[in-house]
């Protein structure tokens, strides 16, 4: 999602240096030789925005969630690009899909107990779903677009969805769609899709979260400070294949200093660093000459971009974009991202499906960009001397970003302006289409690992007056038409349309709808009692609290 | 004429408590102040931005059904004084939400107080010694010699470079100085007292100094002048003509008298501060805090907090004043309270 | 007493003439901002050079290293005080910034004063309704957080500017914070000269013109505004420290001046988030703005003390939550010395 990214500017989410301390071991030596069992302490850099399953929609809320609320769905707990795979959860299996696309059958694993002992019916399934839309579960149109009368659900118009049935006795769920979806395996993945009983109220608790089934189960949160999470006493005995079982209980604090933090990871106090802030440089320096052997940098499934809108001047003209894509320095943005950045120019992230291997059409990713080239191909597209005012959200870097950006454009022969706003404002103003705005920064975190969830940021059938997300207001027939069809694919299927969405991803860059600067990168950095090479770094979720143990 | 002043100046009930009278004026004043105050911030965060507040509620792929939905929801559709009455009605039952963050906002600043209430008494207790001591200072060296006078100005100096110094900067400095390099100090962060008393207090003392170095000076300034000016006053001269010591006559007459603007000064910056008014200091020192909980918020444009938090300052500030006024008679007989 | 030999002891003051000397510097330094960045620098204050080396005393220097740290102060021509994240020329946005910063503050005084006045001589000369609705409205502004306020309105007025009716500011328009703090500050000034106005107005003199027939307007402007001129003039340094004072507050909450024109409080912000690894982007704003204030108080101390030698007196100002104070004691003499709306 756009802006859904971790490095909050002034938005320090938390503080609570010690409560954690106190918590994790006795502020030094005591606790340690008491329990060689943990708890493990992760120090965040922000809070979740909610820790209720069917609420929270940050990445910190996700990392947190995702291990103790599971659905009939989850990821596989694997690093790369084998992490994005769909295993079955509390489903019996993969779905039984018929229909055209449109009809979802499977069956609940039996025997199955929630953290507090209730047993789990099929129904409890529904529940989450009419819980997370009538909590307005921020992605909730991910439900009420595709399952049948959930829209009428939501809009009061009917007292249960339609489209899912739910045999409690058999343990049997069936839903239908409104239209074929191929990521909705994805969605169902989602752990706002995650099971809680039907006794659950409807109302956000996101201090007193509900039980769920998972291998962590949520204790004692002090909002926007800590919150712990427990080994769940009943999972050994339910274990589900692909899911590990942990070995360690989690104490998480938030702290919103990452220089605090990763000095208290690197002296070994606390255990994980957590993966939504970049490592300050002098602690990156410290890092790989003292803990080389527990720190790395991972990839996150997200894109950093400038849209072009190619529906005014200049940048309506295709070499006029080609211009900017030529001229783009991304060793400069690296730096600006204090070196978390993988540079590329494709929309579809590295690790993701439909990531494209062939060569940058501006030029080598790596390179300081061609102003010379960049400014003469201006010269020859007409548009020369053309005011560009060049849209930003304030906060670092990417104020820095647009400072750099617009910097580019005098060079090449534009009369750059900048316009920078509070980054919660930022996104619903760009994407007014009313705004017109010429150019300007975006960052989209993936909603699931699939390609068409990036590709829709160029989806011209997508495009609306408010809310629109297609920033570039690229009307593109092919592209349009590719996305329909792989939007078809089950997520289990799409393995074999690896060669089709490749092909759309490089049809874009050709393009240069967009000016991609790259990919985000997170630290993975541990304590030495960590097992570091044991630790799976989700590509959807980051550092795998379940796969975490203590030598 | 303030509201204030013209309560003020509302003949006494004759016969009535003269204390009583005082709390009836000032809680009617407090209502009028409340109620301005919270008309002036709703109509700057809900008219201003151009923006839809449905539009940043409604998320990313959000229809246009569902921004309509949220609109119709959260009451945005309706007249604006509508919505005002009914955000005050959610504020004063305790039910209000964030609109970013979705929680209760009541429940967040409760949370937010620990820090923003060990900041304020810590502090204004540092600052108003420090204030105190340099001022009485300054005053004494004023009069002495040469040297001294090179003293007082150098006592100046400091007190002025304490006033000028923005919040942010003398935060910075303290954290870079003696967290990062000396490593002296925590960079940042609070703990809550009944967690760790020591880590508390190593976390508070920075963000203290901070307020210090803000606030002593410009006490030292007022309680120097104040104390040059009681000097010369006639029962002063008196007073020193009777022959009474002129160590009895500094403590027992001028700095009595002279502490009078000090106490109230320091009574409104205690306020201040305590009902979030330390933005800067509290964000530069990550308190978490009800500043900090302000400053946050305005960044998103969440009428909700900003609204709580606003009347809480002035809430916070009528209060305290009030407090003052009746500490200010019971210093001195000739305060009448008003 | 008069002006004249006020100013010959403000001129014999010597922290006053040291203290105006640093402003006059500072102010000429930023006003040759474009000589020292096309001659010494040899570069503009938004020109980034992130990617390049530069060569200091024979060894080749990264601007700014591969993980983002800039350089610090080379104290040659380039990058005499270091480089930012972007690789722009600290010494060079410092200039630049200084006339930002220098600027706002300068309209904001100058907008204060005048809505100041105009308030006062409105409210103390017809007193009644005009004069409540107008103190009612200055108190509601001064029973506000200054910082608070001001936030709130640079944020909201950064997205959608202010469409002033003559005139429309856009979002990142330099002149929306200059509008906002001298609004903000307004009652200081207004409350006192309000006290002085209505206690000229009682005065034999103005007796004196209205018999002679004069219209308000004419004795207003001819007979106050010159006995308010010592306190404007007091007033105006003191506005002027608080006014730079304000805008580094909002430009540090990312309420003030937008990018990517640089001003002093944006560089410490900038500053800040790269603390430990670049404290330099933290001193060259900050010493450079903290001499630019205390001279304008040092230089305000001064004023007071010359145009008013018989007392040693501090007014006490209202603080920036303060509420519920009428006018303050001893208004009447109308010279302050310390404003103290100090954000906190």
């Amino acid at each position: 999602m756009f802006g859904r990214t971790q490095r909050l500017a002034i938005a320090a989410l938390g503080c609570a240096a010690a409560i954690g301390l106190a918590a994790c071991g006795g502020s030094g030596g005591t606790g340690k030789t008491s329990s060689a069992v943990g708890p493990a302490t992760v120090v965040a850099a922000s809070a979740p925005d909610s820790l209720d399953p069917q609420v929270g929609v940050t990445t910190s809320s996700t990392e947190a969630t995702w291990n103790v609320y599971l659905g009939l769905y989850t990821y596989a707990h694997a690093n790369g690009t084998a992490g994005t795979k769909v295993i079955p959860a509390l489903a019996a299996g993969l779905p039984r899909i018929t229909d055209g696309g449109t009809f979802y059958s499977t069956t609940l694993r039996k025997g199955l107990v929630f953290s507090d002992g209730t047993p789990v019916k099929a129904s409890d399934f529904t529940y989450a779903i009419e819980r997370a839309i009538k909590l307005n579960w921020e992605n909730k149109s991910f439900l009420t677009e595709h399952i049948a009368g959930a829209e009428a659900y939501d809009q009061g118009k009917a007292s249960s969805i339609s489209g899912i049935s739910t045999d409690d006795a058999t343990g049997a769920i069936q839903i239908k769609l409104t239209a074929p979806y191929g990521p909705f395996l994805n969605v169902l993945a989602f752990p706002a899709a995650g099971l809680i009983p039907s006794t659950t109220p409807i109302k956000a608790l996101p201090n007193d979260p509900p039980p769920g089934v998972g291998p962590y189960v949520i204790a004692h949160v002090l909002p926007g400070r800590s919150f712990e999470e427990q080994i769940n006493p009943r999972w050994a005995a339910q274990a589900i294949p692909g899911i590990p079982t942990p070995s360690v209980a989690i104490q998480v604090k938030v702290q919103s200093n990452p220089g605090s933090q990763a000095d208290e990871v690197l002296s070994n106090s606390a255990d994980l660093f957590d993966w939504n802030t970049p490592l300050p440089p002098t602690s990156v320096r410290q890092a790989k000459q003292e803990a080389s052997d527990r720190y790395s940098v991972e990839p996150v499934a997200q894109v950093s971009f400038f849209f072009l809108n190619t529906s005014v001047a200049p940048f309506n003209s295709l070499s006029a974009r080609m211009a900017v894509e030529t001229a783009l320095n991304r060793a400069a943005y690296v730096r600006l991202a204090s070196g978390y950045l993988r540079p590329g120019c494709y929309l579809v992230p590295p690790q993701i499906i439909g990531y494209s291997h062939s060569s940058c059409p501006g030029g080598e990713p790596t390179g300081e960009g061609d102003i010379a080239k960049a400014k003469q191909m201006v010269r020859e597209s007409g548009t020369a001397g053309q005011p560009v005012t060049v849209w930003g959200p304030s906060d670092s870097p990417h104020r820095e970003f647009v400072d750099n950006f617009a910097q580019m454009l005098d060079a090449i022969g534009y009369k750059a302006n900048e316009r920078v706003i509070s980054p919660s404002t930022y996104y619903p103003t760009v994407a007014k289409v009313a705004t017109k705005a010429q150019a300007g920064f975006a960052e989209y975190t993936q909603d699931f690992p699939n390609p068409v969830d990036f590709d829709q940021l160029v989806d011209g059938s997508s495009i609306q007056p408010e809310a629109n997300h297609d920033f570039s207001l690229a009307r593109d027939s092919y592209i349009d038409s590719e996305i329909e069809a792989l939007g078809k694919v089950p997520a289990s299927q799409l393995p074999s349309v690896v060669a089709r969405a490749e092909a759309l991803t490089d049809h874009i860059s050709h393009n240069a709808y967009v000016a991609v600067i790259g990919y985000q990168e997170a630290p993975k950095l541990t304590s030495d009692r960590v097992d570091f090479g044991a630790l799976v770094f989700s590509p959807v979720y980051g550092p795998d609290w379940t796969t975490l143990k203590l030598k | 004429m303030s509201a204030v002043a013209q309560a003020r100046s509302l003949p006494t009930r004759r016969g009535g408590h003269p204390l009583l009278a005082f709390a009836v004026r000032r809680l009617a004043a407090m209502v009028l102040v409340l109620f301005a105050i919270s008309l002036l911030t709703f109509l700057i965060f809900q008219v201003i931005p151009n923006g839809d507040p449905a539009l940043r509620l409604a998320g990313k792929l959000a229809t246009a059904q569902e921004i309509k939905d949220i609109r119709i929801q959260w009451g945005f559709d309706k007249p604006i004084w509508v919505q005002y009455l009914r955000m005050m009605e959610q504020i004063f039952t305790g039910k209000v939400i964030s609109y970013t963050q979705r929680v209760n906002v009541i429940d967040e600043v409760g949370e937010a107080l620990p820090a923003t209430i060990s900041l304020t008494v810590g502090a204004s207790v540092l600052w108003l010694m420090l204030g105190v001591g340099l001022g009485l200072m300054g005053a004494l060296l004023a009069r002495g010699g040469r040297l001294a006078r090179i003293g007082d100005r150098a006592l100046g100096a400091l007190a002025m470079t304490g006033i000028s110094m923005p919040a942010f900067l003398v935060g910075d400095l303290l954290l870079f100085y003696l967290g990062y390099k000396l490593r002296l100090f925590p960079l940042g962060g609070y703990v809550p007292l009944t967690e760790d008393p020591w880590q508390w207090l190593t976390h508070m003392i920075l963000p203290w100094l901070s307020l210090t170095v803000l606030f002593a000076g410009f006490y030292s300034r007022v309680l120097r002048a104040s104390i040059l000016d009681t000097m010369g006053e006639s029962y002063v001269r008196t007073a020193r003509a009777k022959g009474i010591s002129s160590r009895r006559v500094m403590l027992a007459h001028v700095l009595r008298n002279s502490l009078l603007p000090i106490v109230s000064l320091w009574g409104l910056d205690f306020a201040a501060v305590l009902g979030g008014g330390a933005l800067l200091t509290e964000t530069v020192f990550n308190l978490h805090g009800v500043g900090q909980y302000a400053a946050e918020s305005t960044q998103r444009l969440d009428i909700p907090p900003i609204l709580v938090i606003t009347l809480l300052t002035a809430f916070v500030v009528v209060v305290l004043s009030a407090v003052t006024d009746l500490l200010q008679a019971a210093l001195d007989p000739r305060v009448r309270l008003r | 007493m008069g002006q004249r030999g006020a100013l010959r002891r403000l001129l014999h003051e010597r922290s006053a003439v040291i203290a105006g000397a640093v402003l006059a510097a500072i102010v000429l330094a930023c006003l040759l901002a474009p000589v020292y960045a096309g001659d010494i620098a040899h570069t503009g204050p938004d020109a980034n050079h992130i990617t390049e080396k530069i060569t200091v005393s024979g060894k080749r220097l990264e601007v700014v290293s591969p993980t983002g740290v800039p350089t610090g102060p080379t104290w040659t021509g380039r990058f005499l005080l270091g480089a930012d994240p972007n690789g722009r020329d600290v010494a060079v946005r410092l200039l630049y910034g200084g006339r930002n910063s220098l600027e706002i503050a300068a309209i904001a005084t100058v907008l204060t004063i005048v809505l100041a006045v105009v308030v006062a001589l409105l409210a103390g000369w017809f007193g009644g309704l005009l004069d409540t609705l107008l103190s009612r409205a200055m108190d509601l502004i001064w029973s506000y957080p200054v910082l608070l306020l001001g936030v709130a309105l640079g944020v909201t007025l950064a997205v959608s500017g202010i469409d002033l009716g003559f005139a429309t500011l856009r979002g990142g328009s330099l002149l929306l914070p200059a509008l906002i703090i001298g609004v903000v500050y307004v009652p200081y000034m207004a409350r006192p000269l309000r006290a002085q106005t209505i206690e000229l107005r009682r005065r034999e003199f103005i007796d004196a013109a209205r018999q002679q027939g004069l219209s308000g307007l004419r004795i207003m402007l001819g007979e106050i505004l010159p006995n308010l001129a010592s306190s404007i003039l007091v007033f105006t340094p003191l506005l002027l420290a608080n006014a730079i004072l304000l805008e580094s507050g909002l430009s540090f909450l990312g309420a003030g001046v937008q990018a990517p024109a640089p001003s002093w409080g944006t560089m410490i912000a900038e500053g800040t988030r790269l603390m430990p690894e670049a404290i330099h982007l933290v001193l060259a704003p900050g010493l450079m703005l903290l001499a630019a204030v205390v001279s304008a108080n040092v230089l305000a101390e001064a004023a007071r003390d010359a145009l008013d030698p018989r007392s040693q007196r501090l007014q006490v100002r209202p603080t920036a939550g303060g509420l519920d104070r009428g006018a303050p004691e001893g208004a009447q003499d109308g010279a302050p010395a310390l404003i103290e709306g100090q954000a906190a």
